[in-house]
């Protein structure tokens, strides 16, 4: 069984289908880089996997578990209650492109903020917790600061550490360096890296080609709410099957190089 | 014009006004906080997904800010035995209470939606994809963040309510002004007399102005903590 299991999602915006029917599975250790053009739908499907974003067909299952929605006795699904999709979220990282830190809370009262409301961890446990994280993603020195004395990479690397306080079985990532000045890429990529060796089964919406050819197991190539592609990254770069896919590679890579 | 300074002093240093002071001091604050109360629940309501809810924060606040709060005074107090028969017949001071609370209530409900909706959504969605439920959510992440725009505008609405109170003489409670009248009434010396009334009024705005900025520095961005150093050598 997958960890992740996408059948035939379907989602609108009004009259614009930005989903016409993915299914995708991830197996439990697995980093799979969701690439494609801006409106190709990769961000949506991510959101979609922790329900962000409602989806108006098909289904979503984490760990064997519909998120969001339940079925009800005749088969049909629905919106299950907040309280429940809330726990399942909890098990679910993500980290968001503008990093979202929360502005009135310390970095290290971020990282321990969910542990003690959601998990019910004590507050020194959950300290205990955010300390060693932020340790990991070497900011263990910028616990008292506030956000916005941070720069973007290290607010990044913090909302890293905050995702992963919760003990995810699963991180989903929105392109997590496209905010960053080029030079702060690179401090937040290493951290992916290092997750990802860690065996944590990652979801990766990027434009960070060499990210997705070095550490991802599998690249996804999406394109007008379809995946038309799914691929060993080797194979995925050096002989992409779909031509949309051939030009995508052909406008963005000679830029990264 | 002549000044009378005997009466004016002698009216300064009585201790006739310490019960109204009192008295306006216990309106302005109970009306307030239950006008807070309202705001929270106009404002959610407001900015609800149900429809009803939203036109029900739309009636209360064009109704509660169209008409003059002088009549919504007068109506608590005077009409409202008349339509139920006696049934309601509320003390002026409770009457006035309810009907400046009321009244406040729908200007708290601007104030507290402006607050909320000038945090990022995103800090939300940050807080619910950590798990957390939409309660928690806005208990834990967003008022918080509200807070430090909600406070300056309520430290406003408070000075204001303090002398809306004056409004209460309508209806006889014995607040400041209405204790006021009273005296010029008997020795008709107006201007002393209201010397002495806006003298009580702008120590009560000086004190609550001086509470406001003691608020407003605790919800500033709080001061560094030594978290790390406490652990290392604790």
């Amino acid at each position: 069984m997958a960890l992740v299991e996408i059948k035939n999602v379907h989602k609108r915006f009004g009259n614009l289908e930005v989903l016409k029917g993915v299914s995708l599975e991830v197996e439990a250790g697995q980093v799979v880089c969701l690439l494609g053009a801006s409106g190709s739908g990769k961000t949506t499907l991510l959101r979609c996997i922790n329900h962000l974003e409602t989806i108006d067909d098909g289904e979503i299952k984490v760990a064997d578990e519909l998120v969001g929605y339940a079925r009800d006795k005749n088969g049909k699904l629905r919106e299950e209650k907040d309280r429940i999709t809330s726990a399942k979220r909890a098990r679910i990282g993500m980290v968001f492109q503008r990093f979202n830190l929360f502005a009135h809370l310390t970095v290290l009262e971020n990282v321990s903020e969910a542990p003690v409301q959601v998990l019910r961890l004590s507050a020194d446990a959950a300290r205990k917790r955010a300390l060693d994280l932020l340790a990991r993603v070497g900011l263990k020195d910028k616990a008292d600061h506030y956000p916005h004395e941070l720069s973007g990479g290290q607010q990044q690397r913090v909302a890293i550490a905050r995702a992963l306080a919760m003990e995810p079985r699963l991180m989903l990532f929105d392109e997590p360096t496209s905010a960053l000045d080029p030079e702060l890429v690179g401090e937040v990529l290493e951290t992916m890296r290092r997750l990802a060796a860690e065996g944590m089964t990652m979801v990766v919406v990027t434009h960070e080609m060499s990210f997705a050819r070095e550490v991802a197991d599998r690249a996804i190539m999406m394109s007008e709410g379809q995946i038309i592609e799914d691929a060993p990254p080797e194979q995925f770069f050096s002989a992409p099957s779909h031509p949309r896919t051939k030009s995508f590679l052909a406008r963005i890579l000679p830029a990264q190089n | 014009m002549v000044f009378d300074s005997k009466a004016f002093f002698d009216t300064l240093f009585s201790s006739i006004f310490f019960v109204p002071a009192l008295t306006t001091l216990a309106i302005t604050f109970l009306a307030m906080a239950m006008a807070i109360v309202l705001g929270f629940g106009g404002a959610l309501a407001a900015l609800s997904r149900y429809r009803a809810l939203r036109w029900l924060a739309q009636g209360y606040l064009g109704f509660f800010r169209g008409v003059p709060v002088l009549v919504q005074i007068v109506f608590w107090y005077n009409a409202l035995p008349v339509l139920t028969n006696n049934a309601i017949n509320l003390p002026a001071l409770v009457a006035g209470t309810i009907a400046l609370a009321l009244n406040e209530g729908a200007y708290m409900t601007e104030i507290i939606r402006s607050g909320l909706i000038s945090v990022d959504p995103c800090q939300r969605e940050a807080a619910r994809a950590l798990g957390m439920t939409k309660p928690m959510a806005m208990r834990r992440i967003v008022m918080p963040q509200a807070l430090k725009v909600i406070i300056p505008p309520t430290g406003n609405q408070f000075i204001a309510m303090l002398k809306t109170t004056s409004l209460l003489f309508a209806i006889a409670v014995p607040e400041i002004f209405s204790t006021g009248t009273n005296i010029y009434s008997q020795n008709f010396k107006y201007f002393e007399v209201l010397f002495v009334v806006s003298i009580w009024y702008l120590v009560l705005t000086a004190l609550l102005t001086a509470l406001q900025k003691v608020i407003e520095r605790r919800f500033a961005v709080r001061p560094r903590r030594s978290t790390v150093l406490a652990q290392e050598h604790g």
